[in-house]
């Protein structure tokens, strides 16, 4: 137990002293330390030819009157944009101030488009930027860019002196031609502002809410569930039925996501929840029972599910339907000697019962125990007065704790009042 | 004209038939074959927004959310067992009862109309500084959870720490349209006995309860057993502090206790021939008028750190939980969670003293705690939508003082290891396979499941799943005299919507083995739900 509390304290101070930064704190701003999610993010097709740093470096990239190019100079929507339903793709009208295009079809080859660019940069065809046109059928490939799964406002941020660069990257630094989803924030970026003090940090603040508030989580691009970047609770291949220790910290997190009502479905259903009790289950149960592994009671009573279920088919002592239990040694369910008091040892139902009692009341109910275990000697037939109680129990911290609080559950098996004390 | 406002509301309704068959074992003659037959209704239904403060927001919108929230929010559930496991009957010394006279556990499975969870909540309050919920509360203690009807709120302070208490009666199985899943374990709905005073104070002796109540083949009621003091009610209280705010830190302490009033006389006073005190002595006044049933304090900590340049995290997390009904912790885990970009390991340790409700004499024989210790590494692939995982576990149990380096100190370990791999792609086609092999204490086992589905068509999905296993179960048995076998189960299911929140699921299995050479299953679910755009 104290060896227990010890490695909750060294655990977490471990984390503490370990030389980390604090979640965000950290984070190249602008520069996406994972992939960003497919759901929020969903897969884009985008057959350009096209070259970012070329674009903001080359000296003959330069807007009329020999002013340097700037994201905005291209994307001149985004500046203003409030909301990311916006398409702030820039359209060929943003390319013509430079360059002309020259709309070449198979019937109309060499005709020029107006304007005609600055005259500084060549004349441009269809296919100088559209990969896969087909001027055959003047096919140019459409670009795809879905709407993302995120609340943003391009404009909010803008005002508060956040650059481009501060959530896409440095383009010319990274050398980056064509702009995808890798130049696109991941949750960690955006969280390195967003931590409740310089920016909100309410999860529907980006993602966005179905009804109640919660996260919607559902999408034609899949399923949304946590990366891990905010506490760690990534919902890996083995969470659904494994998730105990990220379930018994901080369940508001989860319930931004989840309704209680999907906890009980599992939890108190009324059907086996086939990803977890998978397969012949019953039959093989009886292993997990014994270890108590996982834990039965996260969803099962013992006393009133397993008792009840178990007395129904026959495997029980309560004689009372079932009839597993029997007297005959060659047919009984439990070896010779379980309940000899002379022996003890691994086939005695003691070690047994002292190790993991769950595994008994599985069949047996609380009254069987008393029979033989009441201290009452002079009461009824059968054997009695067979002391259950740890070595030392009198003296021991649980039994004054026991006594202090519920004096009663010692009357199950002591009647006389000196009986029921404890030493000191 | 001021705009007419209307309310969120979500309504989820689940209707689910199944039959299987469960074996019934005998020892003369051959064993049956029961069939079970149930109908299950759930509804779950929330009302969110009462105060509009979500009025016309859309999904893409950015407008704040401000103001009180106010909500109800309910789970409710109908269920009825009318196969041959319930309403069966049973012969016994050549007299026929009913199946749920002679098993009292199986009452609750006939018909039952529970709320599990039913309140209306207000979150937000002065300044968004108080949260207020009242009614049937469903709430989690870090270890643990539990249902009570009454009160509870949260104060949120502007340090990052939030104060909560609470407090009502604690749901069990005899409350008013109660989940019997929700009565503290340890003390059972059958054979209570109760005292009765013998012709000398201390020496009088308990006799079966008799409720005075004739048999007469109810159909949904047992006509027999009760236990009075699972009748009673339980006063809980208790509160938290709790940190809020803080992306790096979580933690809380709680403290929670429930109580019930011990019962008085049980039926008519002159029943027996000599004089009764009802379910315990107390001839000296030595019952006394209220005892707790369970007793916690909890402490949780969960930590959130970057780590390995930026490309990884390490999270410490851990829970201890002390129960004073025992004087001892009882509960108790600690774990790393470390990743590094798309894998993670993780070591963890639990420990568990096993307890149970403070009327349960369970809590006297249980002396010896287990400790469980295991790694879990997952691993996803970036490019390629398949991850995997594997997780090897060993279990301690304890040892009595007085078996350390005897015969008993022998068979306390058991452990093994999990392994499996997933392909997901958008949903629309799954498959995964796992594996696992335990020995030890308990029994060995090995097998294997394999699940896999394939969604045909925008409306249409179809899943198959099969899963062997070799179970060696350490059971002292002689009824069946060999405790190897291998089991198969087969199952099969489709899915069809047939409009928007409108689902269909048909799910077929098959189970085989020595011990049940068949076992069947069908199981027909639909869902409604009923969730408007907001």
């Amino acid at each position: 137990m104290a060896r227990a509390a010890l490695l909750v304290g060294l655990s977490v101070a471990l984390g503490w002293l370990l030389p980390v930064q604090r979640a965000g704190a950290g984070e190249q701003k602008g520069v996406s330390v994972r992939p960003v999610s497919p759901v929020i993010f969903p897969e884009q097709r985008i057959p350009l030819r096209f070259s970012h740093v070329r674009h903001l470096t080359s000296p003959a990239a330069r807007l009329p009157g020999d002013r340097p190019l700037t994201c905005e100079s291209c994307h001149q929507r985004a500046r203003h944009s409030q909301s990311s339903l916006d398409n702030l793709i820039p359209a060929e009208s943003a390319c013509r101030p430079c360059h002309a295009i020259v709309r070449a079809t198979a019937g109309d080859a060499g005709r020029m488009d107006t304007p005609a660019g600055d005259g500084r940069t060549p004349a441009t065809r269809c296919v100088a930027c559209h990969l896969g046109y087909d001027a055959a059928r003047d096919h140019v490939p459409r670009v795809y860019i879905p709407v993302p799964n995120i609340k943003f406002s391009h404009a909010r941020h803008a005002d508060e002196g956040i650059a481009c660069t501060g959530c896409h990257g440095d383009l010319a630094a990274e050398n980056t031609a064509l702009a995808t989803r890798d130049q696109l924030p991941s949750m960690a970026s955006c969280l390195s502002c967003h931590d409740g003090k310089r920016a909100p940090s309410q999860c529907t603040t980006c993602h966005l809410a179905g009804a109640g508030g919660r996260i919607q989580t559902h999408y034609t691009s899949g399923v949304l569930a946590p990366s891990g970047v905010l506490y760690g609770a990534r919902h890996s291949i083995g969470f659904r039925t494994d998730h105990r220790a990220a379930a018994q910290n901080n369940r508001d997190y989860c319930q931004n996501c989840h309704r209680k009502s999907e906890c009980v479905q599992c939890h108190n259903g009324s059907i086996k929840p086939w990803g977890f009790h998978q397969g012949d289950y019953v039959t093989s149960h009886a292993i997990d029972a014994r270890r108590n592994q996982p834990d039965c009671g996260s969803c099962h009573r013992s006393q009133t599910f397993c008792t009840g279920c178990h007395s129904r088919s026959g495997v029980s002592s309560d004689r009372r339907g079932s009839q597993f239990d029997s007297a005959d040694g060659a047919l009984r369910f439990h070896p010779a000697g379980w309940a000899d008091a002379t022996i003890r040892g691994p086939d005695h139902h003691a070690h047994q019962a002292q190790r993991n009692i769950r595994q008994c009341v599985a069949c047996h109910r609380e009254q069987f125990c008393v029979r033989c275990h009441t201290a009452e000697l002079g009461s009824g037939s059968g054997l009695r007065g067979v002391n259950p109680h740890p070595p030392d129990w009198a003296r021991s911290r649980r039994c004054r704790a026991l006594l202090a609080r519920n004096r009663r559950v010692c009357l199950r098996c002591h009647i006389e009042p000196d009986e029921v004390r404890c030493a000191g | 004209m001021e705009t007419a406002t209307a309310y969120e509301f979500e309504v989820r309704a689940r209707t689910i038939g199944q039959g299987y068959q469960a074996r019934s074992f005998r020892l003369l003659g051959s064993d049956v074959t029961l069939s079970r037959r149930r109908f299950t209704q759930t509804l779950s239904l929330n009302i969110w927004d009462l105060s509009g403060r979500r009025r016309d927001r859309m999904l893409h919108d950015l407008t704040p959310l401000s103001g009180p929230d106010l909500y109800v929010s309910l789970y409710l559930r109908i269920e009825h067992d009318f196969g041959s496991w319930s309403t069966g009957s049973l012969v016994i010394d050549n007299r026929v009862f009913d199946a749920v006279d002679l098993i009292p556990e199986l009452e609750r499975g006939l018909v039952a109309l529970d709320i599990l969870y039913g309140y209306a909540a207000a979150e937000g309050l002065a300044g968004g500084w108080l949260d207020l919920y009242a009614g049937r509360l469903l709430d989690s203690d870090s270890l643990d959870w539990f249902d009570m009807d009454g009160v509870k709120a949260r104060f949120h302070t502007p340090i990052g720490v939030s104060l909560a208490g609470f407090a009502g009666l604690r749901v069990r199985d005899s409350s008013p349209l109660a989940s019997p899943t929700f009565e503290p374990d340890g003390t059972g709905s059958a054979e209570c006995a109760e005292y009765v005073e013998g012709q000398n104070p201390g020496s009088g002796s308990w006799r079966p309860i008799d409720r005075q109540r004739p048999g007469d083949n109810r159909l949904f009621e047992n006509d027999f057993d009760r236990c009075p003091q699972r009748d009673q009610i339980m006063p809980t209280f208790g509160g938290s502090v709790e940190t809020r705010g803080f992306d790096w830190l979580w933690a809380r302490l709680s403290y929670r206790r429930s109580m019930s009033p011990t019962p008085g006389l049980i039926g008519p006073v002159d029943r027996f021939e000599v004089a009764d005190t009802g379910l315990y002595p107390d001839e000296v006044d030595q019952a006394p008028d209220w005892g707790v049933n369970e007793e916690f304090a909890t402490a949780s900590v969960r930590s959130n750190h970057r780590a390995f340049a930026g490309g990884g995290q390490i999270t410490p997390h851990g829970a201890v939980r002390y129960n004073l009904l025992l004087g001892l912790i009882d509960q108790a885990h600690v774990g790393v969670r470390m990743r590094y970009r798309q894998s993670t390991i993780e070591p963890e340790i639990y420990y568990s003293f096993p307890s149970f409700d403070g009327d349960s004499i369970l809590n006297v024989f249980s002396s010896q705690p287990y400790v469980d210790a295991r790694i879990t590494y997952d691993q996803a692939l970036r490019d390629v939508p398949l991850s995997g995982y594997v997780r090897p576990w060993l279990r301690r149990f304890g040892v009595a003082r007085d078996q350390r380096g005897g015969p008993g100190d022998s068979d306390n370990l058991a452990g093994g290891i999990h392994i499996g791999a997933r392909y997901r792609r958008h949903g629309l086609l799954s498959a995964q396979v796992d594996l696992f092999h335990d020995s030890g204490y308990g029994g060995r086992r090995t097998g294997g499941y394999a699940d896999a589905y394939w969604q045909t068509t925008r409306d249409t999905g179809v899943r198959v799943r099969f899963s062997t296993i070799y179970l060696d179960a350490d059971l002292s048995q002689t009824l069946h005299p060999s405790s190897r076998k291998t089991t198969f189960a087969g199952q099969a299911g489709v899915t069809y919507r047939v409009a928007e929140g409108v689902v269909f699921h048909l799910v077929a299995e098959q189970n085989v083995s020595r011990l049940s050479p068949s076992q069947f299953r069908l199981l027909g679910v639909v869902d409604l739900a009923f969730v408007p755009e907001v």
